[in-house]
């Protein structure tokens, strides 16, 4: 009786023995495994390339910029480029002089920031000549003295072909808010979308711009300006909206306001979300900025001028449009 | 080698427990060290991290000391720091690589670099007196710390963040492992008590079953029966010598109780010939009692028969003469040995006073062949047999009664018999007297007599002597004693 005691007791032994060991193997191969390729990095994420790239953009979920940083990141293997990015809030463009500074005193090789139409691109362009390092500015207009290298989707056309397209829906009645981009700053009227849309009803007499705001930093900001703007407009019968965010925004407030139908939205850039309102007709186009191309076009340009050091010259990448009878390349 | 195999399998035995229980223990320690070390490691480049924000706050104190006091000591100070800040950005990675940490490490080395050359071309500007020189450079170093410091803050997000995604990539399997350990333990705690109590009773069975056997051997009882020892350590060959003594313990009280038999019925001999010894010397002292009496006896009737020959009473003489004679032969030793002739004259002489009681009540013969009156014969062979015969046998006949008195030589035998022509004896009465019975209870006076002449007739012929009774309601009583005679056939 005993014995057998023994012998059950010892197979236990031996199964938690097993057990303990296989367990304890499992423990150990995973905590090096995760302790190497994260806190060790002794299994480097890839082999070391040759160029270093920082790309500063505002922190912001536009897929503007999300369709930019992809362009650069697959641009990045053919320039030979570690691509590292430095985001900034919106609110707080200020952290992208701190960025701009790192990025400077560490000696990167490249660096790819979004610029602003009003952003003093000069003095930087010469700080970063002085350093030695490839500066390629990209955004949507180029600002003032901007160097040659600037690469972006002029704005003024993207407000322009918007008008456009809410006079040829709506005519003379077109009762238009225009949403600024949070990314902006300035007078609202100098923004170059706000005067692609004002030029653009200047051919149907009796088309007016009603309102224009900018919208705030913020996920909700596009929503809550399109409230607002319904809300102290109530005849206002046209939206244009200068972000993907903004867009998503003003249909959701036109779906939740049942005006669906009253109030003609004309949006920017594409996303799944804003493809879906378009099929259901509730976003009547959107005005699309290559911004994945833009980035590609950077890490080109990263490659020629570090390789020439010249023969830089401004990019404008256009757009396209997505609606319901032309759907998105 | 036998010896020492109990002392080996306590060795082995505790060995064992102690390996099962020490892999138990190794087991645990070394998850618990594997995670100790994951722990260490995972805050080892917050700990790098640490010491660069450190030394450059400790570089910055003493570069701003140096270029406000100008103190000798704050120079070797920011030296000191420098150096140890310059060797952490050695640390640093520089590689470039598409991975955000060593992407910022490498933006970190590049800002220590530049903030070091800053901090050196302002202490340089300080020595040559350039004021302009030394404030441009230190306000441009104390960017380079301020930009530092801000990557570093993000390098330990990043850190952090590293930190606990490799934490939880194994942190569901520690419990299972802690759990799974703790099993192992206990485990090999009962599996080791186990084996110590099998061991022990394993060890201990045999002694105990040795110690009943002892106890038992103790109590007497020499047929316990050991069980066979399946071992052949030191316990299997205490127990088979404790079988082989026990079974010579056995076989020497079996000789010793046999010896005591033997000893009993010795002494049993000893006290019957001591008896017998006893009633010897009583016999002799009666003897020499009545060696006294027949004396004055013989004389007596000595003197009554001079007596009657003096009186002319012849009858009376010839009485006393035969009484004489008669008594003179039955008071000698009756372990002698005497002619036939002479118990024949005994016989004779006792028939002749029978004769004066009886008359012609009874009729006596004696027929006797010459050849064996010279045979020896126990003496006072035949008086007792013709006395039963006339007191028993023919005691309820009046008149007829025959009583037959020969000795012949037959078959290298003197054969002496008696026979009667009276009631006899029953079977039974018979098997009384011819048992050999050392006692005379049970039997009549006649019987006495009989069993007194058997006796007689065995001992003093070694055996070889032999009495045959016939007896008859209708034809009386018979009994014939076989004499062997010394050179007969």
């Amino acid at each position: 009786m005993m014995n057998k005691i023994v012998w059950i007791l010892a197979a236990i032994f031996g199964l938690a023995f097993l057990g303990a060991t296989l367990l304890n193997a499992d423990l150990i191969g995973k905590s090096r495994k995760a302790l190497g390729s994260s806190v060790l990095r002794d299994k480097w994420p890839a082999d070391s390339t040759r160029y270093h790239v920082v790309v500063i953009i505002p922190d912001t979920d536009d897929s503007f910029f999300q369709g930019l940083l992809r362009g650069i990141t697959e641009g990045a293997p053919k320039a030979e480029a570690a691509v590292q990015v430095f985001r900034y809030p919106s609110s707080d463009p200020a952290q992208a002089e701190a960025f701009f500074e790192i990025s400077l005193r560490a000696k990167v090789d490249g660096l790819i920031m979004f610029t602003p139409h009003n952003d003093r691109i000069t003095g930087r362009a010469e700080k970063v000549a002085r350093n030695g390092v490839v500066f390629i500015p990209v955004g949507t207009d180029a600002p003032a003295g901007s160097p040659a290298s600037f690469i972006g989707s002029g704005s003024l056309r993207q407000g322009l072909e918007g008008g456009k397209r809410i006079c040829a829906a709506l005519g003379a009645s077109a009762r238009i808010g225009v949403i600024l981009p949070a990314t902006g700053s300035g007078n609202d009227r100098d923004e170059p979308i706000f005067r692609g849309v004002a030029a653009a009803i200047k051919a149907f007499p009796g088309a007016a711009i009603l309102a224009v705001k900018r919208a705030r930093p913020g996920v909700l900001s596009g929503e809550e300006t399109a409230s607002d703007m319904l809300h102290q407009f109530p005849s206002i019968n046209a939206l244009f909206c200068s972000s993907s965010r903004d867009t998503v925004g003003a249909a959701q407030v036109v779906v939740d306001t049942n005006k669906v139908g009253q109030v003609l939205i004309i949006g920017s850039d594409e996303t799944p979300e804003i493809r879906r309102y378009i099929d259901k007709g509730i976003i009547a186009a959107s005005i699309v900025r290559d911004s994945r191309w833009i980035g590609q076009e950077a890490m080109n340009a990263f490659t020629r001028l570090r390789d020439t050091r010249s023969g830089a010259k401004p990019i404008e990448a256009g757009y396209f449009i997505s609606s319901p009878k032309e759907p998105a390349p | 080698m036998i010896l020492g195999t109990v002392r080996r399998k306590i060795i082995a035995n505790s060995t064992l427990v102690l390996l099962i229980t020490g892999s138990a223990t190794f087991y645990t320690g070394l998850a618990s060290s594997e995670l100790a070390r994951s722990v260490i490691v995972f805050f080892r480049n917050n700990q790098l991290m640490n010491d660069v924000r450190k030394d450059l706050a400790r570089t910055e104190t003493s570069l701003t000391g140096y270029l406000t006091g100008k103190s000798t000591d704050s120079l070797k100070d920011y030296i000191r720091f420098s150096t140890k800040l310059s060797e952490d950005a050695r640390q640093l990675n520089r590689d470039v690589r598409p991975d955000e940490s060593l992407l910022l490490q490498r933006d970190l080395a590049g800002l220590i670099d530049s903030y070091l050359e800053d901090a050196e071309a302002s202490v340089t500007a300080k020595r040559g007196r350039d004021v302009r020189g030394y404030t441009d450079r230190y306000e441009s170093s104390e960017q380079g710390a301020e930009l530092a410091r801000l990557l570093i803050t993000r390098i330990e997000g990043i850190f952090i963040n590293d930190s606990l995604k490799a934490f939880s990539g194994f942190n569901a399997s520690v419990s299972a492992v802690l759990a799974t350990n703790a099993v192992l333990v206990l485990a090999a705690t009962v599996l080791g008590l186990a084996l110590l109590v099998a061991f022990s009773y394993k060890l201990t069975g045999p002694l105990s079953k040795l110690a009943e056997a002892a106890r038992a051997v103790g109590r007497g009882e020499y047929d316990y029966e050991l069980p066979l020892s399946e071992t052949h350590d030191e316990i299997g060959t205490t127990a088979a010598a404790f079988s082989s003594m026990q079974a010579s313990i056995r076989q020497a009280f079996e000789e010793l109780k046999s010896k005591a038999e033997v000893e009993k019925r010795l002494m049993a001999e000893r006290l019957h010939v001591l008896e017998l010894g006893h009633k010897l010397k009583a016999a002799e002292l009666l003897a020499l009692q009545t060696q006294i009496n027949p004396h004055f006896l013989f004389n007596t009737l000595s003197a009554g028969m001079q007596l009657a020959l003096s009186e002319d009473a012849d009858r009376t003489s010839d009485f006393l003469e035969n009484l004489a004679a008669f008594i003179r032969y039955a008071l000698k030793p009756p372990s002698r040995l005497v002619r036939v002739a002479d118990e024949i004259e005994c016989v004779e002489r006792y028939i002749w006073l029978l004769r004066l009681r009886f008359r012609d009540r009874y009729r006596f013969v004696v027929a006797a062949d010459p050849a064996a009156l010279a045979v020896e014969t126990p003496a006072l062979l035949l008086q007792p047999l013709v006395e039963n015969a006339v007191t028993h046998g023919l005691k309820d006949r009046e008149e007829g009664g025959v009583v037959r008195v020969a000795v012949r030589l037959a078959g290298g035998e003197a054969i002496l018999s008696v026979e009667d022509s009276g009631d006899g004896m029953t079977g039974q009465e018979i098997e009384e007297v011819l048992r050999d019975n050392p006692g005379d209870e049970g039997l009549r006076e006649g019987g006495i007599g009989l069993r007194n002449v058997i006796r007689r007739v065995t001992l003093a012929t070694g055996g070889r002597g032999r009495v045959e009774i016939e007896s008859s309601p209708t034809r009386g009583m018979s009994i014939r004693i076989h004499l062997p005679v010394e050179g007969g056939a």
